[in-house]
C-alpha cells in the first residue's frame, strides 16, 4: 500500500485526537468527582440514580411527615397525663368528702372548682399555635366554660364545645396514612357514646359536696373511675400511634443510608482508579505525540542533499 | 534510406528534453500540491515515438508524450461517498441530541426532576401545617419557578427546532450550489475534453470534490458516462443530467404547533424523500425527534395541571371573607408546557391554596357559603400523595418515573449517535486511506521523480552535445 504524506498525516492526527478525548473524558471525571456528568454518559445508571435521588428526597419528606406527628401526639400525650393527675387528685378529694364535715366539704368544692378551671386550661392546650383539642377547628378555642359555673345554680352545659369532632393524618411512608390527633370529645365528653363527661363529672362532684349529698359522694367515685379508665385507654391510644410512627423513623434511617451508598456506587468517580487510567492515557499520548512526530518528519528531502 | 542521421539524432535528443521537462512539470505539479485537498497525483504518460521500416532495419524515432494522467480508483471513490452520507447523517443526529440532553439540564440541583419534587414536598409541608400562611407563599413560589422550568426546556426545544429548520436552509442551500456547480463542471469538462488530448485533471478533482461534499449533504448516485458527463441521482430523481441541475426548496407547515419541514424539487413541486447524509439527519431532527420530545414534556405539564386541579378543586382556602372564595379552585391554568401558568388566583392571594376540603352550606337566603376547617389538611395530603401515583404510561409510571425516562430516553439517544459516529469515523478513514494510498502525493516518490526526470534530461542534452560534435567534425572535416 502506498503511503502518502496526507494519509501519514491523517492518521497521525485521528490517533492523537483519540487519545485526547479520552483524556478529557476522564479529566472530567477527576474535576467533578461525578462519573456521570450528563445522561449519555451511561444512561442506565443515570435512570437508577435519577430515581434514588427521588426515593430519597421522598424519605426525607416522610421523616419530616413523622417528626410533626411525633410532636403533636407528644403533646397530646403529655396533655392527657396532666389530666390523668387532675383526675386521681379529685378521687382522692372525693374519698376525703365522703366522711367529712359540710364546712370541710365546702371548701373542696372550692378546690374542686379550680381542678376543673385547671381541666379546662389543659384540654385548651396549643401545640405550635395551634389548639390540640378542637379537631380541625384548630385555631378558635374549643372549650368555654360556662359563666354560671361558679354559681350554685347551673342551667345548660357546664362547657360548650366549639371544635368538631374532626381528626387529621399523617403520611409516614408510601402507603399509609395515620391518624393523629384525638379531638376534645374523644378525651373530654363521650357522654354522647355512654362514655364520661370529664369536665360534668367534676361539677357534678362539686354540687354533691355543696349538697351534703354523702350516699352522692360516694356513688360518684365509681364515675371517676370510668373518667379515669378513659383516659388512659386514650393515652395508651396515643402511645401506640406513637410506636407505628417511631418504627418508621427508624426504617428511613437506615433505607437512606442504603440509598445514599448504591447512588455513590453509580455515579461517583473512582478515583484511584480514574488516577490510573489517566495516567495510562497520559502515557500512550506520550508515546502517540512522539512517534507521531517521527512518522511525519523525514523524508528523501533530508537525505537527498545536492545532486 | 533515411531512418536515421544527424537530423534524426538532433530531433531525438530534443523530444527528450521536452518529454523529461514535461515529466519535471508533472511532478512539480504534484509537489505544489502535496496539501491541497481532493488532489488526485498525476502522471505523464510517455511512450515511444513512431517507429520507422527501412531496409536497413526499423528505428525508433525517440519519445512521444502521451497525455498526463490523473490516477483515480472510481470503485473507492463510490465506496468513499456512501460512507460520506452516513457520516453526514450520523453527525447531525448526534449534534442536535446533545443538545435536547444539555435543555434537559439532568443530573443537576436546578433541574425539572427535583423542581417537581419538592413541589410536592412542599405540599407534604403544608399538610402538616395546613393553616400556614408563609407555606402557602413558599408553595406559590416554588411552584413558579417550576413552571418556569417547563417554559425554558418548551422554549429552548422550540428555539432548537427553528435553528435546525435554518440549517437545513442553509445545507440545501449548499446542496443546490454543489448541484448547479457540478453540471457547469460537466459542461465544462466536455468542452475542454473535446478540443484537445487528456483529461481535464484539474477541473475532474474539482467535480469529485463537490461530488464528496455532496454525498455528505444526501443520498445520491453518480455515474460516469462515456463522453465523461458524470450524471448525479438520488432515489427519486435525476438531480444533474449532462449540465441540466435540479433545485431544491424547503417548505414549512405546521402541525399540532409543531412545524414541520419538508423538502420540494422547484421543478415540479413534488416532494424530494431524502434518505441519509446530514439533510436527512436534520430532517428527522426537525420532524421528529424535537417534536417527540416536546410532546412528552406536554404531557407531563398536562397530567401534572389536570391532577393536582382535580384535587385542588375540591378544596377551600383560607382567605379571610368566605363570601369571596371563589366555588372552583384551580392550582394551574394551561394545558401543556407552553401556556401553564399559575392561576391568577392564587398569584393575587396565595391564601387561595386550599389545603382543607370545601364545606358547602346553604344559607337561608339561598346563598352558598363555601368554608374550611383549618386544621384539615385532605387536600393537601392527597396532592402529596400524587407524587408517587402511578397515573403515567397506563399506570406503570409517576409523573417523575415518566420525565426520568425521558431523560434516559434523550441520554441513550444521544450515546448511540455519538458511537455511531465514533465506530463510523474509523470506517470513513480506511476508505479514505485506500483513496489516498491511490491517489494522494508521496513526497519521497516525487523527490525519486525529480531526480529520475532531472538525470534523463541531462541524458538527453549529452545526446545533443554528442550529437552537436559529431556536426562540427563534419563541418571542419
Amino acid at each position: 500500500m502506498r503511503i502518502t504524506d496526507s494519509f501519514r498525516i491523517r492518521t497521525v492526527t485521528e490517533n492523537l485526537n483519540s487519545s485526547r478525548e479520552r483524556m478529557t473524558d476522564i479529566q472530567e471525571q477527576l474535576s467533578t468527582a461525578k462519573r456521570i456528568n450528563r445522561p449519555s454518559d451511561d444512561p442506565e445508571a443515570m435512570a437508577n440514580v435519577l430515581k434514588l435521588r427521588t426515593i430519597l428526597e421522598t424519605n426525607h419528606q416522610f421523616q419530616r411527615n413523622i417528626e410533626d406527628g411525633l410532636r403533636i401526639l407528644t403533646a397530646q400525650e403529655t396533655a392527657m397525663n396532666d389530666a390523668y393527675e387532675i383526675l386521681m387528685q379529685v378521687k382522692e378529694l372525693a374519698i376525703e368528702g365522703a366522711s367529712d364535715s359540710i364546712t370541710v366539704r365546702e371548701s373542696l368544692a372550692d378546690q374542686l372548682q379550680m381542678m376543673l378551671n385547671n381541666l379546662v386550661e389543659i384540654a385548651n392546650t396549643k401545640e405550635n399555635g395551634k389548639y390540640l383539642f378542637g379537631g380541625t377547628e384548630t385555631m378558635d378555642k374549643p372549650f368555654q366554660m360556662n359563666e354560671n359555673v361558679v354559681k350554685f345554680n347551673l342551667e345548660g352545659e357546664v362547657i360548650d364545645y366549639y371544635g368538631n369532632k374532626k381528626t387529621f393524618e399523617r403520611q409516614i411512608n408510601e402507603n399509609t396514612r395515620v391518624t393523629i390527633n384525638l379531638t376534645g370529645a374523644e378525651v373530654f365528653d363521650q357522654s354522647d357514646k355512654g362514655g364520661s363527661n370529664l369536665f360534668q363529672t367534676i361539677y357534678d362532684l362539686k354540687l354533691d359536696l355543696l349538697n351534703d349529698d354523702s350516699a352522692a359522694i360516694s356513688a360518684k367515685i365509681e364515675d371517676i373511675n370510668d373518667a379515669v379508665e378513659q383516659t388512659l385507654k386514650n393515652f395508651l391510644k396515643i402511645g401506640t400511634r406513637k410506636q407505628l410512627i417511631v418504627f418508621n423513623q427508624d426504617r428511613f434511617s437506615t433505607q437512606n443510608i442504603q440509598v445514599q451508598s448504591s447512588m455513590s456506587y453509580l455515579e461517583d468517580t473512582d478515583f484511584g482508579e480514574a488516577f490510573i487510567q489517566f495516567k495510562a492515557e497520559e502515557n500512550a499520548l506520550n508515546s502517540a505525540l512522539s512517534a507521531g512526530a517521527r512518522v511525519i518528519s523525514p523524508s528523501l528531502l533530508d537525505f537527498l542533499g545536492a545532486v | 534510406m533515411g531512418g536515421f542521421g544527424i537530423r534524426s539524432a538532433f530531433d531525438i535528443g530534443r523530444k527528450t528534453l521536452r518529454s523529461q521537462l514535461a515529466g519535471l512539470n508533472v511532478t512539480g505539479n504534484n509537489i505544489a500540491n502535496v496539501n491541497t485537498d481532493g488532489y488526485s497525483r498525476q502522471e505523464v504518460t510517455l511512450k515511444p515515438d513512431i517507429t520507422i521500416a527501412t531496409t536497413e532495419g526499423v528505428f525508433g524515432t525517440g519519445v512521444a508524450l502521451d497525455g498526463v494522467r490523473r490516477i483515480r480508483d472510481q470503485l473507492v471513490d463510490r465506496q468513499v461517498r456512501t460512507e460520506m452520507q452516513t457520516k453526514g447523517q450520523n453527525e447531525a443526529l448526534e449534534r442536535v441530541l446533545n443538545q435536547i440532553e444539555t435543555t434537559i439540564n439532568e443530573p443537576s440541583e436546578t433541574g425539572l426532576r427535583i423542581l417537581i419534587s419538592e413541589f410536592f414536598d412542599n405540599w407534604a409541608d403544608l399538610a402538616n401545617d395546613p393553616e400556614n400562611t408563609t407555606m402557602r407563599f413558599n408553595l406559590r413560589e416554588q411552584a413558579s419557578v417550576m413552571v418556569d422550568a417547563f417554559h425554558q426546556i418548551d422554549k429552548q426545544l422550540r428555539i432548537l427546532s427553528d435553528d435546525i429548520h435554518f440549517e437545513l436552509d442553509r445545507a440545501v442551500d449548499r446542496a443546490n450550489a454543489l448541484i448547479e456547480n457540478i453540471a457547469n463542471l460537466n459542461n465544462k469538462i466536455l468542452t475542454l475534453e473535446g478540443g484537445s488530448k487528456g483529461t481535464a485533471n484539474d477541473l475532474r478533482d474539482q467535480r469529485d470534490r463537490d461530488l464528496d461534499e455532496l454525498s455528505t449533504m444526501m443520498d445520491i448516485y453518480a455515474f460516469e458516462k462515456e463522453n465523461g458527463v458524470v450524471e448525479v441521482a438520488s432515489p427519486a430523481r435525476t438531480l444533474v443530467t449532462a449540465n441540466f441541475p435540479t433545485t431544491m426548496e424547503l417548505q414549512v407547515t405546521n402541525t399540532d404547533g409543531n412545524l414541520r419541514t419538508t423538502i420540494l424539487d422547484a421543478n415540479d413541486g413534488e416532494e424530494m424523500i431524502i434518505n441519509n447524509g446530514k439533510i436527512n439527519g436534520l430532517m428527522q431532527a426537525r420532524n421528529e425527534i424535537v417534536p417527540y420530545y416536546r410532546e412528552r414534556f406536554d404531557e407531563l405539564a398536562y397530567n401534572l395541571i389536570t391532577r393536582v386541579n382535580n384535587i385542588h378543586k375540591i378544596g377551600v382556602g383560607i382567605q379571610g371573607n368566605a363570601n369571596e372564595i371563589p366555588y372552583d379552585n384551580d392550582f394551574f391554568t394551561g394545558t401543556d408546557a407552553t401556556s401553564m401558568e399559575i392561576s391568577q388566583e392564587i398569584l393575587a392571594d396565595e391564601n387561595a391554596i386550599a389545603a382543607a376540603r370545601k364545606v358547602i352550606t346553604e344559607q337561608d337566603d339561598g346563598t352558598v357559603l363555601v368554608s374550611g376547617a383549618p386544621g384539615d389538611n385532605r387536600i393537601a395530603l392527597e396532592i402529596a400523595e400524587l407524587k408517587q401515583e402511578r397515573v403515567l404510561s397506563n399506570g406503570t409510571q409517576s409523573l417523575i418515573d415518566y420525565l426520568n425516562s425521558v431523560v434516559s430516553e434523550v441520554g441513550m439517544g444521544a450515546k448511540e449517535a455519538h458511537d455511531n459516529v465514533v465506530n463510523h469515523e474509523s470506517l470513513i478513514n480506511q476508505f479514505q486511506n485506500l483513496r489516498d494510498s491511490t491517489s494522494g502525493v508521496s513526497l519521497d516518490e516525487e523527490f525519486i521523480s525529480l531526480t529520475k526526470f532531472q538525470r534523463g534530461f541531462q541524458a538527453g542534452a549529452r545526446v545533443i552535445a554528442t550529437v552537436n560534435d559529431l556536426f562540427e567534425t563534419l563541418i571542419n572535416m
